[in-house]
């Protein structure tokens, strides 16, 4: 029952919100959140089904073969590769005699493994590189196919009971950086950072995925501006395990997308360029007014010759489609728009493709 | 060894100097070790000088020495875990080592929310999760496949920190009694990726991390999460996770290297000796645990409730029924107040009404006489009147009859009240009035005899079932520590 009611809160405050002329869930929260930060949970962030039903019904509908043989690897990040895991549960019920692998690899490692023509599909939380796009063309005599699958934001986490109102990225920058280079000071207190009250004079505990992890290079580039980080940030073993460990510890800070939100721990808004502090909701990650927004890409060979292999090719189909898009937004990362999926669509079609060919 | 020595090194052994071999302390007790002190000394002396020269180094370089060497080795262990796979044998031990602190950390933070805590709930609930967990972690603990138990302790940790911390189960159920539990399950969950990851790669981390996640988000219903196996994960994603790591694609030896370790027997023996020493924890934890669900049992749990609330009645009942008799009492004697002021002030009444019927008796007789009197006097008026002839015309003749005839009425209503008067007053002291009164009491005091009757049994009542509460209390408790005894 109250799982029930924690489902239909945030359909009640966009319905709300819709009634009052379509003003944005974000300026309600700005206001909210400078009175009462505390009043704001994640669950107004993530989506329910309802909304993501709504979100993606615009999408176009995958249109399932009448066959399809072969096999397919994939090789990427940890966050790509769990919306793999999610559309292969369905996938494979439509193609049984489709064989498809999938392995975490890092998104360094699933390029180099599509480079060594170990892999078909290469997942990314983070835009190909020039080097990277070079050492293809090099490779194939061509650029890789890149199409985004899935819309995800970097939520900065603190403990549910801080009353950290919001940051700015000068300030996140100074709370990570062993130099910062946004000019946001050195907070070593929380209230270094404007909170007051009993955690005020508590030392702030920095929380990192490990390094290996595209969020931690992510924010390594966009927030800290390649600076390296502190020596006292805490490294992560697993995305999951950072957020916890931040509900765990009132004084404790964090970043991970917002797929891994839990009910002791809150997502901070964070100042975008407008000067609005903005939680990394639907509407400001897709818009890309929320800083820390990212893509979550798939990289594929576009051989100049040859052809695509088939699986690979139905499996992105199936990915961009209105019932893979719902798949993930349920899993806690949001859909493409249906701009983002028409262009991916174009760029699955300009692949060759040879339907007979299996690998 | 000193002990022998000497012994060895005494030529003139008779049976008569022969020293029967003695304890160790009360050797060290005898005039041999003190003997042996000086020599130790005197050798120590020797090699010390030895030992010292020109090029002898300071405390302070001899220790950074030492801390150097210390730094080197653990340098070269740390390395060298990284770069070699783990053995089995290496991964059971780190699991045995894990599942006693598992049950030490835990424990404490259960039995820390059970201490001085008034609400019986929290303490089940916090029982169970020691139990739970516990038992969990001990039959993981006790299966033979290694590469499925690193996979099912990670499973059983996380999804329980999931529960307790992600899902602020533990905050809405033990309030400010959670942090203690909260920071058990984190550091557990911590030190069980931290076993993991002697096991596997970033990358099968990752992939069982969010095998974790996503299961739990399809059942987010289940709440005995501690026993969910990695084989509960069913998917081509987990099988293929597991067969990975027995291909030998993490740190810990491929099947085949290991199928010779794992057909020893020297490894199951191990493993038995370890759950047999901590079954009887284990049992006692069940023991504790079954007592608290049987206590918990809507049945059991409603009877003592009744027991409870009788206890309470009971252990309240004197006073009640002491307020309840003092209320009755008073309410009993303000009526009898009352009825005796209205009787009194009827009998004042039918006194005053008699006083007016006499009265008005004695009027009525004055004036039939006086009214006789002028009728005697009227009639010899009218005769002379007819004597004289004084009739006026069309005037109405007086007539003193019309007079008399309302006195007379009036009389017999004087009468006739002062003689229900009268009855009255009879009626107030009459048998009948008094039989009815008695009768009236009688009936009251029946009722209160009934209600305290009804009292003193539910008094009764109440004294046999807080026995029977005792007496199932002692026989569940004995029963639970012969539980304890039977186990192995």
């Amino acid at each position: 029952m109250n799982r029930q009611k924690k489902f239909l809160l945030p359909l009640v405050l966009i319905a709300a919100l819709h009634a009052q002329g379509g003003s944005s869930l974000e300026t309600v929260h700005a206001a909210e959140l400078i009175a009462n930060p505390l009043s704001q949970t994640n669950r107004s962030v993530i989506l329910d089904e309802k909304t993501a039903f709504a979100l993606t019904a615009g999408l176009s509908q995958y249109e399932q073969l009448p066959q399809l043989d072969g096999k397919c690897v994939s090789v990427g990040g940890a966050v790509p590769q769990f919306l793999i895991y999610r559309w292969l549960n369905e996938f494979t019920k439509l193609y049984p005699n489709a064989q498809f692998e999938a392995r975490s690899g890092g998104s360094s490692g699933g390029l180099a493994d599509l480079l060594a023509e170990q892999a078909d599909l290469a997942t990314m939380a983070r835009p190909i590189s020039e080097e990277e796009v070079a050492r293809f063309q090099a490779k194939f005599g061509g650029p890789p196919g890149q199409i985004i699958v899935a819309q995800d934001a970097l939520g900065i986490y603190v403990h549910k009971s801080n009353p950290l109102p919001g940051l700015t990225l000068a300030q996140l920058d100074a709370i990570y950086s062993r130099e910062p280079k946004r000019g946001g000071g050195r907070p070593e207190f929380w209230s270094d950072l404007g909170v007051t009250g009993s955690l005020a004079d508590q030392r702030i505990s920095r929380h990192s995925p490990s390094s290996i992890h595209a969020s931690h290079v992510f924010f390594q580039e966009s927030v800290m501006l390649a600076a390296p980080f502190r020596f006292d940030v805490i490294p992560e073993r697993t995305p999951g395990s950072q957020v916890q460990s931040v509900g765990a510890d009132d004084e404790a800070i964090g970043f991970a997308s917002v797929m891994f939100a839990t009910a002791r721990t809150r997502l901070v808004p964070l100042q975008a360029s407008n000067g609005k502090y903005l939680l990394p909701t639907y509407q400001n990650t897709t818009s890309g007014d929320y800083p820390l927004t990212r893509s979550i890409r798939i990289i594929f060979r576009r051989p100049a010759t040859g052809s695509m292999n088939p699986v690979a090719r139905e499996f992105l189909r199936f990915a961009v489609s209105r019932r893979g898009q719902r798949s993930i937004a349920l899993a806690g990362t949001y859909p493409l728009t249906v701009a983002q999926q028409t262009e991916a669509l174009a760029q699955i079609a300009e692949a060759p493709t040879n339907e007979t060919k299996t690998k | 060894m000193t002990f022998l020595m000497l012994r060895h090194f005494d030529p003139n052994i008779t049976r008569a100097r022969y020293y029967p071999p003695v304890p160790l302390r009360r050797l060290l007790t005898s005039w041999h070790p003190r003997i042996l002190c000086v020599a130790m000394l005197l050798a120590a002396l020797v090699f010390a000088g030895c030992s010292t020269g020109k090029n002898k180094p300071s405390m302070e370089e001899q220790r950074a020495t030492r801390q150097h060497a210390q730094a080197a080795r653990a340098f070269k262990t740390t390395t060298e875990t990284n770069q070699n796979r783990i053995t089995i044998p290496e991964l059971d031990q780190l699991i045995y080592g894990y599942a006693d602190r598992y049950f030490m950390v835990i424990s404490s933070a259960a039995d820390a929310i059970k201490t001085g805590n008034p609400n019986p709930a929290q303490r089940r609930i916090a029982h169970q999760i020691k139990l739970n967990g516990v038992q969990a972690i001990n039959d993981i603990v006790s299966g033979n496949d290694p590469y499925a138990q690193v996979l099912d302790l990670v499973v059983s940790v996380t999804l329980q920190s999931i529960l307790w911390i992600d899902e602020d189960q533990a905050g809405t159920i033990f309030g400010d009694r959670s942090p203690g539990l909260i920071k058990a399950m984190y550091t557990m969950r911590i030190e069980a990726w931290d076993l993991a990851a002697r096991v596997l790669t970033q990358e099968q981390l990752e992939a069982l991390d969010l095998m974790i996640l996503e299961w739990r988000r399809a059942h987010p219903e289940v709440d005995q999460v501690a026993f969910v196996k990695f084989d509960n994960f069913a998917s081509a994603r987990s099988v293929g996770l597991l067969t990975d790591i027995k291909a030998g694609s993490g740190f810990l030896a491929p099947l085949s290297e290991a199928s010779q370790v794992l057909k020893d027997w020297g490894r199951l023996t191990e493993r038995v000796f370890w759950y047999s020493k901590r079954a009887p924890n284990v049992a006692a934890i069940q023991a504790e645990g079954a007592v608290n669900e049987i206590l918990a049992t809507p049945e059991v749990g409603s009877m003592l409730q009744d027991a409870d609330r009788l206890e309470k009645i009971a252990e309240s009942m004197p006073q009640t029924i002491d307020a309840q008799r003092r209320a009755f009492f008073a309410e009993l004697d303000a009526r009898q107040t009352l009825l005796t002021n209205s009787l009194t002030g009827v009998r004042q009444i039918l006194a005053e009404v008699t006083a007016i019927g006499g009265t008005a008796t004695m009027v009525a007789s004055n004036t039939h006489q006086t009214l006789a009197a002028l009728s005697d006097t009227l009639n010899i008026a009218e005769r002379v009147g007819k004597t004289f002839h004084f009739d006026e015309p069309g005037g109405r003749r007086f007539d003193i009859m019309e007079y008399e005839a309302t006195l007379s009425r009036l009389n017999e209503v004087v009468t006739n009240v002062h003689q229900f008067s009268l009855g009255a007053d009879q009626i107030a002291q009459s048998e009948g009035w008094k039989k009815a009164l008695r009768d009236m009491t009688d009936a009251t005091d029946r009722r209160v005899d009934r209600a305290f009757s009804r009292l003193c049994l539910a008094l009764g009542l109440a004294f046999l079932l807080a026995i029977a509460y005792r007496f199932i209390s002692i026989r569940m408790t004995k029963a639970a520590g012969r539980t304890v005894r039977e186990e192995p």
